[in-house]
């Protein structure tokens, strides 16, 4: 009986394994088609002729700009959200409303921020086709993951330092500021690397706000048009002219791109392993 | 000295309230371009039409089941592979692993590393790796279909699905499962009758949210499910998605023609379920959180 | 003999249920009271009434009035920063900023925009008996110290900013016996400049070191006096039980 019983629960690991191996797989698929065309010279050198040789550095480019952009719009706004909702809200209808609505922003699918950001950065505002108009969507996609994780880290200091300032006589905004933030920061940065990781690779809300395939040369101007890795390796693998000769380019792309974002993911853990410990 | 100085108090308050107010104007926004398409064509025309052809020769037809038809086909096919496995990996990590620490975390970490993979490299796996597979196991002329589609789906999945299944799972007490088992009862039976159970609600907001990220799922679609606008009527037909045919057609519209408006619409299809969905995730999620003892 | 502190028919709720009844009661200038009584009776929101710590909380109502040096602090105009200096407040489990030991004393002299603040900081762990076991080390983090020693600390910060009152809620829970008595030690040298209130469930300790004592019980002052007349002759049933162990 009791053989039989471990038996059977082995067998519920079985998808867990299969999983994993798939992961694996997965993963060294990539790496071994990528590798081969992986190097220095790719990661900085501009693409010729037409995209079948050489690297892909104003694509790494755009896609860093980007999504810098995108953080530097979503951090206010979601900063103070979060330490409103930490340490202002009151714990009533007005509050729930509110939460609840940045809840559902969150689960809403990058096409329609794409369709949004259409409408409101490239048509109304006027924006055009852009890396501006493109970064102030993605923004929009990472202002409700920030304002989580910022409420999070927030929460997580000890109330007891909060409350040993107040009774100092300090004023609130004092406290949070030169206390509980300080004290926060592994875990608000863990937030950004992760909020980072998965922005490095969205495509929906660029597709039609301003990502291009080709362009000739990078800008810093946000106006323009920009490349961005998850984009490139799409095309490349679904309608290049050349497919089968893109194909490894497209592999080793996919690489620095899962390189990018696994360390920024990695990062965020190593940060939230590092809380001290309070007793 | 004041508490909080004024400006700060404001602009706490004001960020939290535009924040919040975001998903409205998305909701606003899609109504006034989404609602013009019925300018053109009738409700019945949308609702209930099986031909989307929005480029047709004679006449045009924008008919939303063939992209919702793809949207539900695709995700449930996922679900119905990723839940079994999902679940069961919960508990098993939840029950088993978690006696061996250095290989729960590493699992647990594996699986975490997963779910930061971009969309689009584990579409494009699916493109160059299991369509090729697909192809030649089933004799077809493309790996690109449904099938793949919802393997890939499945895989990315599974992460958010274990990951809160096992959350809640984690957070039934020991005395739970204590009492079981000095009734003689095994382990395995304990985990599916008593544990699983307990732990209903999280693994209904796990199921129920990874649904809602299946559905918008995009850039990996594109890759692996042919692009096909039609009603698939089998595993191996190509086919199409809410998100699909939005990402797909958005680029070659002109502005302000009832093609453009019909892909608002598709938004509007899109973004309702994605709504519902959530909020009936994040309700399961309180009631789970609810649970204390 | 001057009153310090004042409670005048002051109740308190949380949400629906009342904590605090109908209190009435004078705490002296300048000497050590203590407030007494079973798990649960309210002693320390009584105590944290005196600072308006409880308004931290939600759904607090009050009502009555508590008068410091004869002015309601439950007054709606009353500054509660102002308030949160005159009364300066230890908690139960020491806690210290996650700072160095010399910041956690300068950040609230530098709030309230003190002068000369290395000598205050000295001065403070001086007046704290925390000076000399420190003085090489005022760079370390304070959580480094000792629990005995972090409590002092806390001390240390709650006087460097000059109260008038000390509340003190049951400073030595967490602490072993010899860090108990070194506190209580500090607190008898500490009522010559400060007016103390100490939260205790410890019978023992309050008779060794209050001059005056309350006995609360179910949200209710029961017996206020001089702590001998308190503990040989209680006037009350109620306080003789507790006195006697009969209830915890």
């Amino acid at each position: 009986m009791k053989l039989k019983s471990s038996f059977y629960f082995y067998l519920l690991g079985i998808p867990l394994f299969l999983f994993l191996f798939v992961i694996i797989f997965l993963t060294s698929y990539l790496i071994a088609h990528g590798i081969p065309v992986l190097s220095l010279r790719f990661l900085f050198s501009y693409p010729e002729k037409q995209m079948t040789a050489g690297g892909i550095f104003p694509v790494i480019f755009g896609s860093f700009y980007l999504t810098i952009l995108a953080f530097i719009f979503s951090l206010i706004p979601s900063l103070f959200s979060g330490i409103y909702f930490a340490y202002y809200a009151q714990d009533n209808f007005l509050t729930f409303a509110l939460k609840t609505l940045i809840k559902s922003l969150s689960g809403m699918p990058a096409i329609v921020f794409g369709l949004f950001g259409l409408a409101l950065f490239v048509r109304i505002f006027k924006l055009g086709l852009s890396l501006l108009a493109s970064s102030l969507t993605l923004s929009l996609l990472t202002i409700p993951y920030l304002i989580t994780t910022t409420e999070e880290a927030l929460l997580s200091v000890p109330h007891t330092f909060y409350e040993a300032a107040i009774a100092l006589g300090i004023p609130k905004w004092t406290v949070i500021r030169k206390i509980i933030l300080p004290e926060a920061k592994p875990l608000l940065l863990s937030g950004v690397f992760l909020a980072f990781a998965r922005l490095i690779g969205e495509v929906a809300p660029i597709l039609f706000t301003g990502v291009a395939f080709y362009l000739k040369t990078i800008s810093f101007s946000p106006l323009e048009k920009f490349m961005a890795l998850p984009y490139h390796i799409y095309i490349l693998a679904t309608q290049h002219e050349k497919i089968l000769k893109v194909r490894p380019i497209a592999f080793a792309s996919s690489l620095v791109l899962l390189f990018f974002a696994l360390t920024f993911g990695v990062g965020a853990y190593i940060l939230r392993m590092k809380i001290k410990k309070y007793y | 000295m004041k508490e909080t100085p004024k400006l700060i108090n404001f602009l706490l308050f004001f960020f939290s309230l535009i924040t919040s107010l975001i998903v409205i104007f998305m909701l606003l926004f899609l109504l006034f371009y989404g609602g013009r398409l019925f300018k053109f064509i009738s409700f019945k025309d949308f609702f209930l039409n099986p031909v989307w052809n929005p480029t047709g020769y004679f006449k045009s037809s924008y008919g939303l089941l063939p992209n919702l038809w793809g949207s539900f086909l695709v995700t449930t096919l996922a679900l119905l592979i990723a839940i079994p496995f999902g679940i069961f990996s919960a508990i098993f990590l939840s029950e088993e692993l978690k006696r061996i620490p250095w290989l729960y975390n590493l699992v647990k970490g594996i699986i975490e590393l997963f779910a930061a993979f971009p969309s689009v490299i584990i579409g494009f796996f699916g493109l160059v790796y299991l369509a090729p597979l697909i192809q030649k196991i089933f004799s077809l002329t493309s790996g690109l279909c449904v099938l793949n589609g919802s393997l890939i789906l499945a895989l990315m999945s599974l992460p958010t699905i274990i990951a809160i299944s096992e959350g809640s799972l984690s957070q039934i007490p020991m005395i739970y499962k204590e009492a079981s088992y000095a009734l003689g009862v095994s382990r395995i039976q304990t985990a599916l009758k008593i544990v699983l159970p307990a732990a209903k609600s999280g693994v209904i907001a796990g199921i129920l949210l990874g649904f809602g990220r299946a559905i918008g799922e995009t850039m990996a679609m594109l890759m692996v499910l042919g692009n096909s606008p039609i009603i698939a009527k089998s595993l191996f037909s190509p086919t199409r998605t809410l998100t699909t045919t939005i990402a797909i057609e958005m680029g070659e519209t002109a502005k302000d023609t009832p093609h453009f408006f019909a892909l608002f619409a598709l938004g509007i299809v899109l973004f309702m379920i994605s709504f519902i969905v959530n909020l009936i995730g994040n309700y399961f999620i309180q009631k789970r959180v609810k649970m204390v003892l | 003999m001057k009153i310090k502190i004042r409670f005048e028919n002051f109740s308190l709720w949380f949400g629906e249920r009342q904590i605090l009844k109908n209190i009435n009661m004078e705490i002296p200038e300048k000497k050590v009271t203590a407030i007494m009584g079973p798990s649960g009776c309210g002693k320390t929101t009584l105590l944290r009434s005196i600072n308006r710590m409880n308004d931290l909380l939600p759904n607090v109502k009050t009502s009555g009035k508590v008068f410091i040096d004869e002015e309601n602090i439950y007054e709606e105009k009353q500054d509660l920063l102002a308030l949160r200096k005159k009364v300066g407040m230890v908690f139960q489990k020491p806690n210290p900023f996650p700072k160095s030991i010399y910041e956690n004393i300068a950040f609230g002299l530098k709030i309230h925009k003190f002068k000369n603040i290395k000598e205050r900081v000295i001065k403070a762990l001086v007046d704290a008996n925390l000076y000399e076991e420190v003085k090489d080390i005022l760079n370390q983090n304070a959580l480094t110290l000792s629990g005995g020693q972090q409590q002092r600390l806390c001390l240390a910060r709650a006087i460097a900013i000059e109260p008038e009152i000390i509340l003190l809620d049951e400073p030595a829970s967490a602490l072993d016996p010899i860090a108990t008595a070194k506190l209580e030690e500090l607190i008898q040298k500490l009522k010559k400049d400060y007016t103390i209130v100490i939260v205790t469930h410890n019978m023992q300790q309050a008779a060794r070191i209050s001059d005056y004592c309350a006995f609360m019980y179910l949200g209710e002052v029961i017996e206020f006096g001089k702590t001998e007349d308190i503990f040989v002759r209680p006037k009350d049933k109620r306080t003789e039980d507790f006195l006697l162990g009969k209830y915890g």
